[in-house]
C-alpha cells in the first residue's frame, strides 16, 4: 500500500512494495525518490541493503532519507512505530537498526520516505568525502553483536 | 570514598563544587533554588579527565566500585540530564578541549568533547572555516554536549543539525572500552545511536566533524506575514523549492515584538522584584485572557504582525539570487517586505534571548521553552494543540525555527505564575509548571509530533518517551544494555526510570 503526504513530500509504503512500483506511483504525480539506479526488489530490501543509489546525505544536510517507520524486533516480534518527523531528539535514532543491516535486528513493516519534485533541482552543498567507506571496525562489529543479543 | 584517590586526575569533593555540579539549567531546578533547595542532589565527586585514557579509567572505576557517572559539558541542558545522586561522579570534560587536527583540504576537524562553542568556532574562523553550528547556548555549551543532546544550531537550514555534521566519534562505552565509530548515513553505523543518547551509552571524548568554508556573502530578508499559517506555508515552499536559507524563523506577533526589540535592557535596579511584580504575578495567574487577546487581529496589528526573517549564506552573487527567489515565494503569500533590517538586528542579538528569563524567576514566576516538531501536514494541529494546552495555565508565545523540506520545529516559550490552591507559593508554582508540561507533551503526541527536537529528553521528559516510541523503548533499552551492561552511565536520563522521578513532569 502506498500513501502520499504531498504537503510534507513524504510517502508511506509497505516494506514489501516493489521499488519500481513506488517510483511509478510517484512519477504519475510528478515526484520521485531520486535514486540513481533503479533497484530490483522491495523497498524494505533496498533500505536494509543500505539504500544503494540514494543521493549522498552530505550533499544536503537539511534533508534526510527516512522520516519514520514501523517494524518488529526480530527476536521478540514486538512491533513499534517511529512516527514521521523531520528531526527528533528522543534518544538513539532507531533508523540505524534498519539501514544497511540486512534485517538482522528489525523486520521492517512500512516506512515514511522523503520524495522530491521531479522538476525541481535538489540543493547541493560543497563536495565532501566522508569516512563512510571505511569498513566496520572490530569494536563496531562487537557492539552490533551485543545489540543483537540484547534484543533477544 | 577513599578509593577516589587512586584515580589519576583531578577529583573534587569540595562542597562548593558539589553544589555547582548538582544540576543543569532545567527550570524546575531554578525553582528549587529559589525556594531554598540549592543542592538537593549533590554528587559524590567531580572528576576532570585530561584524556580518553582517563575516561576509560573512570568508567572502569565506576564498574568496579558500583558508582555511576554523569558526563558534563557546560551544564546548559534544560531537561534535567544532569541530576546526580550521592553515588554519582560528575565527569566534567572541559579539560579535554583541544582541537587535535584541522584538515583544510578535506574540510574536517577532530575536536575533543570539552571544547566550548565560541572559542571552537573562533578557532575555525581563523582558518576561514566554520562548523555552521550556532545553538542559542553556544556561549555555555560544549561539542560533547551538542552531540549528547542532538543539538540544533540557528543555521540548521543550510548546515543541518549536529547529527548531520558528525563524521566519526571517539567514545568510551559503559563497558570501559575506547571505540571509534564511523558515520555511514545509509548504514551500518552506530553513530546515530550514540548521538542524542545523552551520556547513557558512552562518554564522547572527541568527534570528527564536517566543516564548511566561512560564508563571504550574506543575504538578509524579512517580511511581515498576514498570519502564522501563511508564514509557515511560505517556509515550507521555500524549502521544498530547493532553497536552503541558513536561518529561517517565523515569530508570532508577541515573539516578533521581542525579536524586533532585540537587546535585553539592563535595569538600574538590577532586576530585583519591584512594584510591577504583583501585577505581573496576578496577570500570569489568569493567562487565558491575555493569550486570547493576543490572538486577535487588533493585537497582532498593534504588535506589527508575525515576522519571518531569513539569512542566506554563500560564497558569491548567487546569494542575492536566492534572496530574490525567496522574495517571490513569500510575497506571493501576501507578505509585506520589511527589508534587511529585522534580519540584521536578529543576527546582532541572536544569543540575547535567554537572558530575558532570569528577571521572571526573580519575580517568583517561571519561564520555560518547549521544542517539538512534525511533518508540515501536522504542523497546524501541533501548533494549535500545544498552544491550547499551555495557554490554559501560562502565557504562551511561539516561533517556528529549524525548517526542513518535510517539516518544521515549533519553539514554544511560556511564562507562568502560581496557580490557586492551599500550598505555598513555590509549591503552587511547581504544581502548575508540572501540569503545563504534562498537558503540553500529551498534546504534542496527540497531534502527531515528536516531544523533543533538539533539547533532548533528560529526566524531565523520560516518563513520556514511551508515548511517542511505544515498544520502540524495548529497542532503546536493548541498545542501553549492549553499550552499558553495568548501568553506570547517567542512569535515569532518557529512558523512563524504574523508580519515580521527583522531577518528572508526570510524577503525579
Amino acid at each position: 500500500m502506498i500513501r502520499l503526504d504531498r504537503e510534507s513530500l513524504l510517502v508511506h509504503v509497505d516494506a514489501g512494495a516493489r521499488f519500481g512500483e513506488v517510483e511509478a506511483y510517484l512519477a504519475e504525480r510528478g515526484l520521485t525518490l531520486d535514486v540513481a539506479d533503479a533497484f530490483e526488489g522491495t523497498v524494505g530490501a533496498w533500505l536494509e541493503s543500505g539504500a544503494p543509489g540514494a543521493r549522498s546525505a552530505w550533499l544536503d544536510p537539511a534533508d534526510h532519507l527516512v522520516a519514520g517507520f514501523s517494524a518488529r524486533i526480530r527476536a521478540t516480534d514486538a512491533s513499534f512505530e517511529i512516527r514521521p518527523a523531520p528531526r527528533r531528539a528522543t534518544g538513539p535514532d532507531l533508523t540505524a537498526l534498519v539501514l544497511g543491516l540486512r534485517g538482522r535486528m528489525l523486520a521492517l513493516d512500512a516506512v515514511w520516505l522523503r520524495v522530491h519534485r521531479a522538476a525541481s533541482p535538489r540543493p547541493t552543498s560543497e563536495k565532501f568525502t566522508s569516512d563512510e567507506a571505511e569498513p566496520l571496525g572490530e569494536h563496531e562489529r562487537a557492539l552490533f553483536d551485543a545489540i543483537a543479543d540484547a534484543l533477544k | 570514598m577513599k578509593e577516589l584517590e587512586r584515580l589519576p586526575m583531578r577529583i573534587s569533593r569540595d562542597p562548593a563544587d558539589l553544589g555547582m555540579y548538582a544540576r543543569d539549567l532545567f527550570p524546575r531546578h531554578h525553582m528549587a533554588v529559589r525556594s531554598g533547595n540549592v543542592a538537593t542532589h549533590p554528587p559524590l565527586a567531580i572528576a576532570w579527565p585530561r584524556s580518553a585514557r582517563d575516561v576509560v579509567e573512570l568508567v572502569r572505576f565506576a564498574i568496579d566500585e558500583g558508582v555511576t557517572l554523569v558526563p558534563f559539558g557546560a551544564g546548559s541542558g534544560v531537561c534535567a540530564g544532569v541530576l546526580p545522586t550521592g553515588h554519582t561522579i560528575v565527569v566534567d570534560l572541559k579539560r579535554m578541549s583541544a582541537i587535535r587536527e584541522i584538515d583544510r583540504r578535506a574540510r574536517t576537524v577532530v575536536v575533543e568533547a570539552g571544547a566550548m562553542g565560541v572559542p571552537f568556532e573562533e578557532a575555525l574562523g581563523r582558518e576561514g572555516l566554520t562548523l555552521g553550528h550556532f545553538p542559542s547556548s553556544i556561549l555555555c555549551s560544549t561539542v560533547g554536549g551538542w552531540i549528547a543532546a542532538r543539538s540544533a544550531g540557528q543555521a540548521s537550514g543550510l548546515y543541518g543539525k549536529i547529527e548531520d555534521m558528525v563524521v566519526a566519534l571517539e567514545c568510551v562505552t559503559g563497558r570501559g572500552e575506547l571505540v571509534r565509530l564511523v558515520h555511514r548515513p545509509n548504514g551500518p553505523s552506530l553513530v546515530p545511536l550514540v548521538v542524542g543518547s545523552e551520556g547513557t551509552l558512552a562518554i564522547v571524548t572527541a568527534a570528527k566533524l564536517r566543516l564548511h568554508r566561512e560564508p563571504t556573502v550574506r543575504g538578509f530578508a524579512a517580511w511581515s506575514m498576514p498570519s502564522m499559517q501563511r508564514g509557515w506555508e511560505s517556509m515550507r515552499e521555500l524549502f521544498q523549492s530547493g532553497l536552503r536559507p541558513a536561518v529561517l524563523r517565523l515569530y508570532d506577533p508577541f515573539d516578533a515584538a521581542l525579536a524586533r526589540s532585540g537587546r535585553v535592557r539592563r535595569k538600574k535596579s538590577g532586576g530585583a522584584p519591584g512594584g510591577g511584580t504583583a501585577a505581573l504575578r496576578s496577570l500570569l495567574a489568569r493567562p487565558s485572557l491575555m493569550n486570547e487577546l493576543l490572538e486577535t487581529r487588533a493585537a497582532s496589528a498593534v504588535l506589527g504582525g508575525a515576522l519571518l526573517v531569513a539569512i542566506f549564506d554563500g560564497q558569491d552573487e548567487n546569494v542575492q539570487g536566492e534572496v530574490a527567489r525567496a522574495r517571490a515565494i513569500v510575497e506571493r503569500a501576501g507578505a509585506k517586505w520589511e527589508g534587511e533590517t529585522p534580519a540584521r538586528k536578529w543576527l546582532l542579538h541572536r544569543y540575547s534571548v535567554s537572558y530575558r528569563q532570569s528577571p521572571l524567576f526573580a519575580r517568583g514566576l517561571f519561564v520555560d521553552t518547549m521544542e517539538v516538531a512534525a511533518p508540515w501536514s501536522r504542523l497546524g494541529a501541533l501548533y494549535d494543540g500545544v498552544r491550547e494546552a499551555i495557554g490554559a495555565r501560562a502565557f504562551v508565545m511561539a516561533h517556528m525555527s529549524h525548517a526542513y523540506p518535510d517539516g518544521c520545529c515549533i519553539y514554544f516559550s511560556f511564562a507562568g505564575s502560581a496557580g490557586p490552591g492551599d500550598g505555598t507559593w513555590d509549591e503552587r508554582c511547581d504544581e502548575r509548571y508540572d501540569a503545563i508540561w504534562r498537558d503540553a507533551l500529551g498534546a504534542a503526541v496527540k497531534a502527531g509530533g515528536t516531544i523533543a527536537h533538539h533539547h533532548g529528553v533528560g529526566r524531565s521528559k523520560a516518563p513520556r518517551l514511551g508515548d511517542e516510541l511505544g515498544r520502540g523503548l524495548d529497542a532503546q533499552r536493548a541498545i542501553k544494555r549492549a553499550f552499558d551492561p553495568f548501568g553506570v552511565l547517567n542512569p535515569g536520563a532518557l529512558l523512563p526510570p524504574i523508580t519515580p522521578n521527583p522531577f518528572a513532569h508526570d510524577a503525579s
